[in-house]
């Protein structure tokens, strides 16, 4: 019986041409009632003046015209968005082109150099998205959506297709966070740098693994409402909930790493190395970290609660 | 106020969950799960035309489409209605494999909404109790306790169903 429950393909392709038909139909015979009146352009107006007067000009003008209809200005937001971009772009390019002439002749260290390349590959990362905005903004006249539940546009899928910009962004990130580590450590054998900046990197590691993690679990999640496996109100705890455990996990590694950190300043500290003023602000640190490290604990128990009931 | 590209991005990603989802509930019986999402669809195009796109248009789908049903199973007499007495305490049942689905949900349609609900996630959706209780947000205990009394009243009405067709179980 399993084969019946799935549509007949001359079934669906029917009903496909009959819904556009229809409404193509319903738009075209309904399209003088729903013409704007001069009274609702003229409201539009005194909102764009009010706003500006008042200072939110950017978000309210744009958030009402949107509602009012005026897709084209949205269109307009996006390509602005994309032109400077790509204007960025050009620019980092060129400090790319410096920054590693100076580095052939050895007046900046390779940090720097990995530093501005990295730039340079997010802000292609950004372009991309901005295509995509733009595109999602012309095929549906809307602002774009990253909702893990907004629909699909036609054959395009452009929430899951950021996230998989975000994704690219994030192990960028952290590419050069681990090339980072590398140079950090051979440093520390050296003992050119204090073993704190290699603790510190070692948590920066961490953090971009959790938030490659994260995005991972977002185009799960995605998936799962495009087939029908997840409801809205499923797919937002699932999201909130996966965000408070990798933020749970961050904390806990956190508070592990400045402990250490505390221990070793303190043996610093009794050994006349460091001031107790140093001390105190790595103590600080501690309270801080155990602080967010309950806090994040507090919430992912909430959100798994909400979720059971 | 909807787009034709967004109404057929949104066909396109709901029509086969939503036939899944009405096929048990139709009976196994092809053309009227056909007719209920044509229906449906149909329906979704007048409202989304006015309203706009809800938030999970599958949900709202669903809903339409299942009101759409139990309005046929409510109407149909009981004259009309093929098929055996479903058995309830089989515990293999499913409607896959097993006989009297039609009549199952013609029952269900005579039932209070909140007990049609837990018996068609617990027959169609072949869901487990643990299942249920997350999703109606209810302790297992409660779910047991509940799909025990909504079988019962399924009982009844299947039994009335029968009586009226002119014949016993």
């Amino acid at each position: 019986m399993n084969e019946f429950k799935k549509a007949d393909d001359d079934f669906v392709r029917g009903l496909e041409w009959q819904l556009k038909t229809e409404i193509r139909r319903r738009q075209r015979f309904a399209s003088a009632k729903i013409r704007p009146s001069i009274l609702g352009v003229a409201r539009n107006a005194a909102v764009i003046t009010l706003c500006a007067a008042t200072g939110f000009a950017a978000a309210l003008t744009v958030e009402h015209l949107e509602n009012a209809g005026k897709k084209e200005l949205l269109k307009v937001r996006a390509e602005t968005a994309l032109e400077i971009m790509q204007a960025r772009q050009e620019v980092v390019g060129e400090i790319v082109n410096d920054i590693s002439q100076q580095a052939s002749r050895g007046l900046v260290n390779q940090t720097q150099l990995a530093e501005v390349e990295l730039q340079s590959e997010l802000v292609g990362f950004e372009i991309d998205r901005a295509r995509l905005d733009l595109e999602e903004v012309e095929l549906t006249g809307r602002s774009p959506d990253d909702k893990p539940y907004a629909p699909a546009v036609g054959r395009y899928d452009f929430v899951t297709a950021r996230l998989q910009i975000d994704l690219l962004a994030a192990r960028a990130r952290k590419r050069f966070i681990e090339a980072e580590m590398i140079h950090l450590r051979e440093l520390a054998r050296e003992g050119l740098v204090e073993a704190v900046q290699e603790r510190d990197m070692e948590l920066q590691i961490t953090q971009s693994e959790a938030q490659i993690e994260d995005i991972v679990r977002r185009i799960e999640l995605r998936h799962a409402y495009l087939k029908g496996d997840l409801t809205a109100r499923q797919v937002t705890l699932e999201e909130r909930r996966s965000q408070a455990r990798d933020r749970l996990e961050a904390a806990e590694k956190a508070v592990e790493l400045v402990t250490e950190n505390y221990e070793n300043t303190a043996a610093m500290r009794d050994e006349g190395l460091v001031s107790e003023t140093q001390l105190k602000e790595v103590g600080f640190q501690l309270v801080t970290a155990r602080a967010e490290a309950r806090l994040a604990r507090a919430e992912l128990d909430y959100l798994e609660n909400a979720i059971r009931e | 106020m909807i787009t034709e590209i967004e109404l057929v991005a949104t066909y396109r990603q709901t029509i086969q969950p939503l036939y899944a989802y009405i096929f048990h509930r139709a009976g196994g019986q092809r053309e009227l799960a056909e007719d209920t999402v044509q229906e449906t669809f149909m329906r979704a195009v007048s409202s989304w035309q006015e309203k706009g796109l809800p938030d999970v248009p599958l949900a709202w789908l669903k809903t339409v489409a299942r009101n759409l049903l139990v309005s046929h199973f409510r109407k149909l007499r009981p004259e009309h209605l093929t098929g055996s007495f479903p058995d309830l305490e089989d515990e293999d049942w499913s409607p896959e494999r097993s006989n009297g689905v039609l009549m199952l949900s013609c029952g269900m349609a005579r039932l209070k909404k909140n007990q049609a609900l837990l018996l068609e996630a617990f027959y169609f959706d072949e869901k487990s109790v643990r299942e249920i209780a997350r999703d109606f947000g209810l302790s297992e205990r409660a779910v047991e306790g509940r799909l025990r009394r909504a079988r019962l009243k399924l009982r009844r009405q299947l039994d009335r169903l029968m009586a009226e067709r002119g014949e016993d179980k």
